[in-house]
């Protein structure tokens, strides 16, 4: 008895017996050798010897004779590594978490299948079959995924296997999709239609062009201003008559922090030491242990580059061979919408499209609960999408309108994997262009630069062609004028290439000014990291690999910049005390940079929060509305400090927003002092924010607290308080490329290993490794720590 | 009492390391089944045989690797310190180990009447 019950999981504790025998439980996952494998070794699978060599940061480097074995070593590599972390997001994608985690990630799992992740995976799996060269790269990865599994016996199985108690399933194909459409949602997945819906039906169309315009009151393009388009635009049909949604309730409880944002950036030659061009990418993403990224190099009959894979996908994502260097920043370009549909009756088998009525249909989800009744759930879809959630269920992120059909991108399929396929063995700026245009989900701006001294930059995905701010609203479903009525060509993309300035950026924001003809949304990063780095670029010469690194870590805040000295001019009217006179002194000798030994920027991050939301809770607090964006608020306090808008509605008398800026500001030191005691030590920035890298499943002990750094969202280096840059990369081209990069983590997905967290000391110091890019396998710059031969068996 | 201590230990690392983690279990049984006495004796050989095969392996694992995962561990479980991790592998080793060594007596002393009746 006592032993069936030291083997079984019980609640959230481990099997206690099984987790703690220092032959088979959590004590065999510690590493005390950094040997990885033998000299010579066997698998099953491969076609022809393989090479694979671990340089002295454990990143592996594959030379392969044929495609099949680079694959299969790609897959078997990273498995080895990142077995448990594949997997888990891959369930996490297909919302089958509740299988081991139980019940209590049923209603994760629901959300999950409503989505419709399941219906996207398989469609976009079935539409891959047609390109018989990407399913067998898929196969080759999963093949190699699976011989590692079939290595491993369960004292063997990943420490968070054996905390959870359950062991690795096979991969398959599938998963590879299931993860592409993991990261589809993670930087697609949000909408804005319902509340914005709300503020419409509460304020009026003139408040909504107001407060949230379509343009932000200051922009940065990514495509330089004033670029002219010589195309004939897509013709879109608007509906004639505006639209009523019968929706404008309460809902919603939480709004997900913008975090996921990313710099990206490419000089030509002109404008470079070497004559050659400079690149450089950080993706910002939320820090996890182990990280999101996998550092690998992959040599095959016909490719050779280096970068960074997403653990679950074949192929480099970002990176650079010897000819090109590419990365990514997100889009932001709206690509979900929502329909209000009308339904015949209660059984709902049939609503009104296009003037007449037309069938719904359903898919049966199976949930399996771990220690419970497996759950099924049935979703109903229209042509536009699946019901995300019906009438009487509680939302699950707080922007899904009930009974609405959604429509997202992630549904169409794609081949990203060709893409990143085709990227890996560009040679110059056609075959990347080529390469983008079988990508639809998520859209990325694709920096680009090659040793022919191009440089450009797409910004690339599908997009649908819409008429002006089509689906800023929920829109009527029995429209079809309110249909996606067809896509942006390819190449009506925005692009640009080589452009006179001499270098090309993006960082999230808007990505043109109004000549380009199309609409692309109304939610895109505000100017300020995008500005800050086009100003240094503007202004230098002459740049060399380590200027990049610098201003990835530049810390200056243009949004302290644009408000803070109209705020303290307010301030300085009525006394202050002696302390708040202390504090007053501090923000007005700061120098706007958030770097992590200053206290000015802990005063105003708090100040800013309280002030914003002193000014705008009052109209537009309440559950379901959204507030007006940062930078439109900072233009009003400057622009117009009369605005109604600063009245407090809810008092009797009238307030003003010198009244507001200083109970803010009482408030702001007030709170401070009572958590962090009079201003010192314990003010400072880098600890007040304190960047925490969380284990990938909350696991307490397994991940990172209390980091101490600089910057912040919005700031060039956006390392927020679980978001950050989560790989900062610097390409060299030229004759030999060079490349530096770093990501918070390490190669190992094991916290038994000594590269489970290596990298994040240099990380956080800012510096940048050089990356071994072999040019053949014994090409080793005496870097290798371990090579093994692989033979087939 | 030693000697059988001794066999638990030895025993019990053999079997751990080609079988699945409750071998340990059939070797504390069988050592307390034929090899054991008196029930004291029996409880006292189970314990401290698994308590000191579990905690000099996983002191040997913790220290030579600098307590690389034991830090985190005592984290996972709320505890203050690594070495109460080390701890409670012996003590959950010896409980696992006098149990199945009790056992294993037990079973013998019922067989032995049951033989007699």
């Amino acid at each position: 008895m006592l032993t069936a019950s030291l083997n079984r999981q019980i609640g959230r504790l481990p099997p206690l017996g099984k987790f703690l025998d220092p032959f088979h439980g959590f004590w065999r996952n510690v590493e005390l050798s950094d040997r990885v494998f033998d000299n010579q070794m066997r698998l099953h699978g491969l076609e022809r010897p393989v090479s694979l060599s671990y340089d002295d940061r454990q990143v592996p480097h594959i030379f392969a004779e044929r495609e099949h074995d680079l694959y299969f070593m790609q897959g078997f590599v990273t498995a080895k590594d990142r077995l448990w972390q594949m997997e888990f997001q891959t369930h996490a994608a297909a919302g089958r978490l509740a299988e081991i985690l139980g019940p209590a990630l049923l209603q994760y799992d629901r959300h999950q299948r409503r989505i419709g992740m399941t219906y996207a995976a398989e469609k976009t799996l079935r539409a891959l079959q047609h390109d018989a060269e990407m399913v067998s790269v898929l196969q080759a990865y999963s093949d190699g995924v699976n011989e590692f599994i079939s290595t491993l016996a369960p004292a063997e199985f990943p420490l968070e296997y054996k905390i959870l108690d359950y062991a690795p399933e096979p991969w398959t194909p599938l998963k590879c999709v299931y993860l592409l459409k993991y990261m589809a949602w993670k930087l697609t997945g949000r909408s804005n239609d319902l509340r914005m819906t709300n503020v419409l039906s509460r304020f009026g169309p003139e408040i909504v062009r107001r407060l949230f315009p379509d343009t932000p009151v200051r922009t940065e393009p990514v495509i330089p201003p004033g670029t002219v388009w010589h195309f004939q635009p897509v013709t879109r049909q608007r509906p004639e008559t505006a639209f009523e949604p019968a929706v404008a309730r309460d809902l919603p409880k939480f709004q997900p922090h913008p975090g996921n944002g990313s710099n990206n950036w490419a000089v030509s030659g002109s404008r470079t030491a070497s004559g050659y061009p400079l690149l450089a990418n950080d993706p910002h993403l939320d820090l996890t242990l182990p990280s999101i990224w996998y550092e690998i190099q992959l040599a095959g009959p016909d490719v050779n580059v280096y970068g960074v894979s997403l653990p679950g996908a074949p192929s480099i994502i970002v990176g650079f061979n010897q000819k090109i260097g590419w990365g990514v920043t997100n889009s932001e370009a709206d690509v979900l919408d929502w329909y209000q549909e009308t339904f015949r009756d209660a059984s709902r088998k049939e609503y009104w499209h296009d003037n007449q009525w037309k069938k719904t249909w359903r898919r049966v989800e199976k949930i399996r609960i771990r220690g419970a009744a497996t759950v099924l759930d049935t979703v109903m879809y229209t042509h536009h999408g699946p019901i995300v959630l019906e009438e009487g269920e509680d939302a699950h992120d707080g922007r899904t309108p009930p009974g609405h059909a959604m429509r997202w991108l992630g549904h169409d399929p794609g081949n990203e994997v060709r893409t990143f396929y085709e990227l890996n063995r560009a040679a110059n700026y056609e075959e990347y262009v080529r390469a983008l245009e079988s990508y639809v989900c998520p859209a990325q701006n694709f920096v680009f630069a090659s040793q022919d001294n191009d440089i450009a930059l797409w910004h690339n995905g599908r997009f649908p062609a819409r008429w002006r701010e089509q689906g800023k609203f929920i829109l009527d479903g029995s429209d079809p004028l309110t249909d996606w009525q067809g896509w942006i060509p390819h190449e009506q993309n925005p692009h640009v290439k080589n452009p006179k300035r001499g270098f090309v950026s993006s960082a999230n924001q808007k990505p043109t000014d109004l000549k380009y003809p199309y609409y692309l949304g109304a939610h895109f990063a505000p100017y300020y990291r995008g500005a800050r780095i086009n100003e240094w670029l503007r202004t230098s010469d002459n740049l060399v690999p380590d200027d990049f690194r610098v201003i990835q870590l530049d810390t200056k805040n243009l949004h302290a910049e644009s408000v803070l000295p109209a705020l303290l001019k307010m301030l300085a009217r009525p006394p202050l005390s002696e302390k708040q006179k202390d504090i007053f002194e501090v923000l007005r000798r700061w120098d706007f940079f958030n770097d992590a030994e200053k206290v000015a920027p802990t005063v105003f991050d708090k100040w800013w929060r309280i002030l914003y939301h002193a000014i705008w809770d009052d109209e537009f607090g309440e559950p379901g509305l959204t507030l007006p964006g940062r930078a439109r608020t900072v233009e009003m306090i400057v622009g117009d400090p009369d605005a109604g808008w600063f009245d407090d509605i809810h008092t009797g008398k009238v307030e003003t927003l010198p009244e507001l800026v200083r109970a803010a500001f009482d408030k702001a030191c007030g709170e401070l002092r009572s958590f962090l005691g009079d201003m010192g030590e314990a003010w400072q920035w880098g600890k007040y924010k304190a960047t925490s890298i969380r284990h990938l499943a909350r696991i307490p002990g397994l991940g990172i607290k209390g980091l101490i750094t600089g910057g912040d969202l919005g700031i060039v280096n956006a390392t927020g308080r679980h978001h950050g840059p989560s790989w900062r990369m610097v390409v060299s081209l030229g004759p030999e490329v060079e490349a530096w990069g770093i990501y918070p983590g390490g190669q190992s997905g094991n916290p038994g290993s000594r590269h489970y967290r290596d990298f994040v000391d240099d990380w956080l110091r800012g510096e940048l490794a050089e990356l071994l890019f072999m040019k053949t396998k014994d090409d080793d710059h005496g870097r290798i720590l371990n090579n093994t031969g692989i033979d087939p068996k | 009492m030693i000697l059988n201590v001794l066999i638990v230990i030895g025993l019990g690392a053999v079997a751990e390391w080609f079988l699945p983690w409750w071998s340990i279990v059939v070797v504390a049984f069988l050592v307390g089944a034929w090899r054991c006495d008196s029930f004291r004796d029996a409880g006292v050989v189970g314990f401290t045989g698994v308590s000191i095969l579990w905690i000099a392996v996983a002191s040997f694992i913790h220290f030579s690797s600098h307590g690389i995962l034991t830090d985190g561990i005592a984290r996972m479980f709320q505890m203050p310190a690594a070495w109460m991790v080390l701890l409670l592998t012996a003590l959950l080793g010896g409980a696992v180990g006098s149990l199945a060594s009790l056992t294993g007596f037990l079973f013998q002393q019922l067989r032995f009447d049951g033989n007699r009746d």
